[in-house]
């Protein structure tokens, strides 16, 4: 008890020197401690970023797969069924229609070569609410030919009440999914901001066969069929088709189509290899980050470890020799060598904590005010405690040899001397 | 009474790179319990050695020390302070208080095995006896000289050591506390204790004191006691 007394008022006695060397403990430990939670801070930061990268590359990839599959089902889209006086060089002009029965009529018919039939609405008006012109493209999805449990849809289903915008209108008009627009008086939600597919197809809005009848006052009508024949279809088979669907469908034309499918499955690759090649490159750019901050950190955390450790070490072997006296009676009176080290060890260790703790409140703080990113980083406890116990093990460290020389003062030397 | 101190053909050097002094020659005494010894001499002539060697602080370059029937140097240095703290009592000129530590915290830091109350009491009680009570609260810096000497005394005292070794107590102190001082050390001693003072002060002694002169190391010749004890001889026959 006589000790820690002893220890309490010899620290109020001279408060600057504990604080001296607690400020030294601090400062190392806020700098460790920081570097460490601040690298730490990065990995998560990393982490966030990376799986972000993951998510559109994936994304990437399904759209090019999705693109893939609608590119090989649209160069198998090698038919067109439209009104036999449709004229192709002003299409929207004087615009003949086909009845919709006709989709069901085809599909029925079971023809072997078609897999697919897609019935469509399509005209090009005046988008009065918005002052320009736009073609509205009216399309049910398909028409089951197979079973449906088996049959895969070859477009995006449209939603009732919603449109998919071609990239010309989306990006012209500022429109992103979820927003609402009014299409010749009717409200739509955009399901979906397509990327670019050809000049055609850019310029439309997409929505529901039943709605674009509706809106462009032509129920019941369609402005043609979209029909699969076989992908490696040979002239000659080709020919008999054509009689096949014009024996069945009076008053059409069939037509073989070839769309711009494959410009955009180009352009889909390409972006899901700019993604893939992104994520590589900021894995790689990150994981050097890392390596440098690492390095970094193996470096500065020793050396202000080893400075405070010397600055401490100095501290107290000043105090130590200042204390010369006062230590010499104590071992005259009967202080054994291991209580006079206790002494000056014991100070060390309330050093070593309190400029631990004052160091861990220190090195979080610095990673909160140099932290720049918004990811959620939980701070470690469990660092911080090792970190408290590291700063009481470092003064220890740098006490003992003044500690020991403390220990081993010759009481009746200093006596004498004085 | 009975010999609680004993010094026999006690040598001790100092050594030097390039020289050796010998600061004591072949001194011999003993204290006894209930007795007030003096050793005097001029300045350098070995009575803080003597001193120190008595108080087991010192080791000596040749003879024996046996105090209280132990000789302490026969023990490691842990030992031997545990051992001082039970069996002497120093007092110094210069006090040699713990500027920070109050009057009670610089006498209890010599406290031994006893619990902390007994201590407290203990501490109390000697304080209160020097006349200290109202002064338990303050440091050194905030006494008188006197006081101070008195709560060294107190320290010295605090765990009822058999000796009592004092180096020139009241070199520091003006007559009228240097009396209070010598009038505690000879109570002390007559509780049953020995006290052994070195001093270079001829008013030091009182008519009941033995006195032992120092000189160059060797101890020369003693004043008679009051009992009419026989002077000892430098080679130490009675």
């Amino acid at each position: 008890m006589q000790a820690l007394r002893l220890l309490v008022r010899e620290i109020a006695h001279r408060k600057l020197i504990f604080l001296a060397g607690a400020i030294a403990v601090a400062l190392s430990m806020g700098i460790s401690v920081g570097a460490v939670m601040l690298l730490r801070a990065f990995d998560a930061e990393t982490e966030s970023i990376l799986e972000s990268k993951e998510r559109e590359v994936t994304r990437a990839w399904a759209r090019f797969k999705d693109d893939v599959r609608k590119t090989m089902l649209e160069l198998g889209f090698n038919l067109v069924v439209l009104h036999e006086k449709q004229n192709l060089s002003t299409p929207d002009e004087h615009a003949h229609h086909l009845p919709e029965s006709y989709a069901r009529t085809l599909a029925d018919a079971k023809l072997m070569s078609i897999n697919h039939v897609l019935p469509f609405l399509k005209q090009k008006v005046w988008w009065r609410e918005r002052d320009r012109w736009i073609t509205v493209y009216g399309t049910p999805g398909e028409v089951q030919i197979k079973d449906p449990s088996k049959q895969v849809p070859m477009v995006t289903m449209i939603k009732p009440g919603h449109a998919s915008l071609g990239r010309g209108v989306h990006k012209s008009l500022g429109l992103k999914e979820g927003d609402r627009l009014l299409l010749l008086g009717r409200e739509f939600v955009i399901q979906d901001c397509r990327s670019a597919e050809g000049f055609e197809e850019d310029e439309q809005i997409r929505i529901p066969l039943d709605e674009a009848q509706a809106l462009l006052d032509k129920q019941g009508m369609i402005t043609g069929l979209m029909a699969v024949n076989c992908v490696c279809a040979d002239p000659e088979g080709m020919a008999k088709i054509r009689k096949q669907i014009q024996e069945l469908l009076p008053g059409t034309q069939v037509l073989e189509h070839k769309g711009n499918m494959v410009v955009r499955v180009e352009e889909r690759a390409r972006a899901a290899r700019e993604a893939e090649a992104s994520l590589a490159r900021e894995r790689q750019a990150r994981a050097r980050l890392h390596e440098g901050r690492e390095a970094f950190n193996a470096t500065l955390i020793p050396l202000v470890s080893v400075v405070a450790v010397v600055w401490l070490g100095l501290i107290t072997w000043l105090n130590v020799r200042h204390r010369r006296g006062e230590i010499a009676i104590l071992r005259a009176i009967g202080w054994t060598d291991r209580r006079v080290f206790g002494l000056i060890i014991g100070k060390a260790v309330l050093i070593g904590l309190i400029g631990g703790i004052l160091g861990c409140v220190g090195g979080v703080g610095l990673v909160a005010l140099r932290r720049q990113s918004a990811v959620e980083f939980s701070y470690d406890a469990g660092l911080l405690v090792v970190s408290v116990l590291g700063a009481v093990l470092l003064a220890v460290l740098a006490s003992w040899v003044p500690a020991t020389l403390a220990a081993r003062t010759d009481p009746a030397v200093v006596l004498q001397e004085e | 009474m009975s010999t609680i101190l004993e010094v026999r053909n006690l040598t001790r050097d100092y050594r030097t790179p390039d020289k050796s002094v010998r600061a004591l020659e072949s001194v011999s005494l003993q204290a006894d319990t209930g007795e007030m010894l003096i050793v005097r001499g001029p300045s350098g002539s070995g009575k803080s050695t003597l001193l120190l060697c008595c108080g087991a602080l010192l080791s000596p370059s040749g003879g024996d020390v046996v105090l209280n029937g132990t000789n302490p140097y026969r023990y490691g240095p842990n030992r031997r302070a545990r051992f001082r703290a039970r069996n002497v009592g120093f007092v110094f000129q210069q006090f040699h208080l713990i500027p920070y530590m109050t009057v009670l915290g610089n006498v209890l830091t010599a406290g031994t095995e006893a619990t902390d109350g007994t201590l407290r009491n203990r501490a109390l009680l000697l304080l209160d006896r020097f006349g200290m009570r109202a002064r338990i609260g303050h440091k050194p810096g905030e006494l008188s000289v006197g006081e101070r000497q008195r709560a060294a005394l107190a320290r010295a005292m605090l765990n009822d050591p058999p000796v009592l070794l004092a180096d020139e107590p009241t070199g520091n102190l003006d007559p009228a506390n240097a009396r209070v001082v010598l009038d505690a050390m000879r109570a002390y001693a007559a509780g049953g204790k020995a006290v052994l003072m070195v001093t270079h002060d001829p008013r030091a002694a009182g008519p009941n004191d033995r006195v032992v002169y120092l000189d160059r190391g060797r101890l020369r010749e003693q004043g008679a006691s009051s009992d009419g004890r026989a002077a000892q001889r430098a080679d130490g026959a009675e």
